[in-house]
């Protein structure tokens, strides 16, 4: 899949357009029940996913439905008030943590259990490191 | 975060308990149970994980006004060979209640490493996380 975003004025990073991946609407679904939790979600007192990491994962999905051949993540909310997004094909995983204050690191996993480990200064760079993890 | 200290009377065989929602369940593509999510492991405020120690409790006491969530189990000695304490942290209603508790100092990356291999010894004890 190769997209160009509209130069139309109206027309904004974080705007869907045709050629996003197939899975996006679903994950943004995924995404707007997570942020529908309550208090105490996880019946050990968590705080409801906090609204800069919600924010920061719709961006992050926006930027990774554009990019061809990325998979769907499975989205999970963690305690505190972050979420995750995760994919596992074969020996290989990505994690991407998205903490309450919207900062977010990468864990990847490949052949052996090595795991790689680092910080994501921008949404912009998940689509490269989901490429990296899996492209190979 | 108050620094912790390691509670040398919960024994390295004492089996701790989490709970999970079924949103941190890791499916194999038939559906099956594969593991736990390490969000389950994870804390993004202090990075102490509740669990509960299995002798003091049941499963039903756990599972109690919860019936969707599943129980783990991973024994005392695992979190403590990453480093971080296990401490008794007894609630009115649940005195079995303990917390891992990461090293001082531990943050962001390397918690989120510790918190995939807790994750993935962690074995499934009961729970709709069977069907």
């Amino acid at each position: 899949m190769s997209a160009v975003a509209p130069t139309s004025s109206h027309w904004t990073p974080s705007t869907p357009y045709v050629g996003s991946a197939i899975w996006l609407k679903d994950a943004l679904a995924a995404l707007y029940r997570l942020e529908q939790l309550p208090p105490d979600w996880d019946g050990y007192g968590s705080p409801p996913v906090t609204k800069p990491a919600i924010s920061e994962g719709r961006l992050m999905l926006l930027r990774l439905a554009r990019q061809a051949g990325v998979n769907a993540p499975d989205l999970r909310p963690v305690p505190g008030g972050g979420l995750q997004l995760e994919w596992r094909f074969s020996a290989r995983e990505l994690e991407i943590g998205i903490l309450p204050d919207a900062t977010a690191e990468f864990l990847a996993v490949f052949e052996q259990n090595r795991m790689v480990e680092g910080d994501l200064a921008d949404a912009a760079e998940v689509p490269l490191v989901y490429l990296w993890v899996f492209g190979e | 975060m108050p620094v912790r200290v390691d509670d040398g009377s919960i024994g390295d065989d004492e089996i701790l308990w989490r709970r999970l929602i079924p949103a941190w369940i890791v499916r194999n593509p038939d559906g099956t149970f594969l593991r736990a999510s390490s969000a389950a492991f994870d804390d993004g405020i202090d990075g102490e994980v509740s669990v509960h120690l299995a002798s003091l409790t049941t499963t039903d006491r756990v599972l109690e006004g919860r019936r969707d969530d599943s129980v783990v189990a991973l024994p005392a000695r695992f979190p403590r060979s990453l480093g971080h304490v296990v401490v008794r942290d007894p609630k009115p209603d649940d005195p079995s209640h303990a917390l891992i508790c990461p090293p001082p100092g531990l943050r962001g990356k390397r918690k989120r490493k510790d918190a995939l291999l807790m994750a993935k010894e962690a074995a499934l004890v009961t729970g709709p996380a069977f069907s």
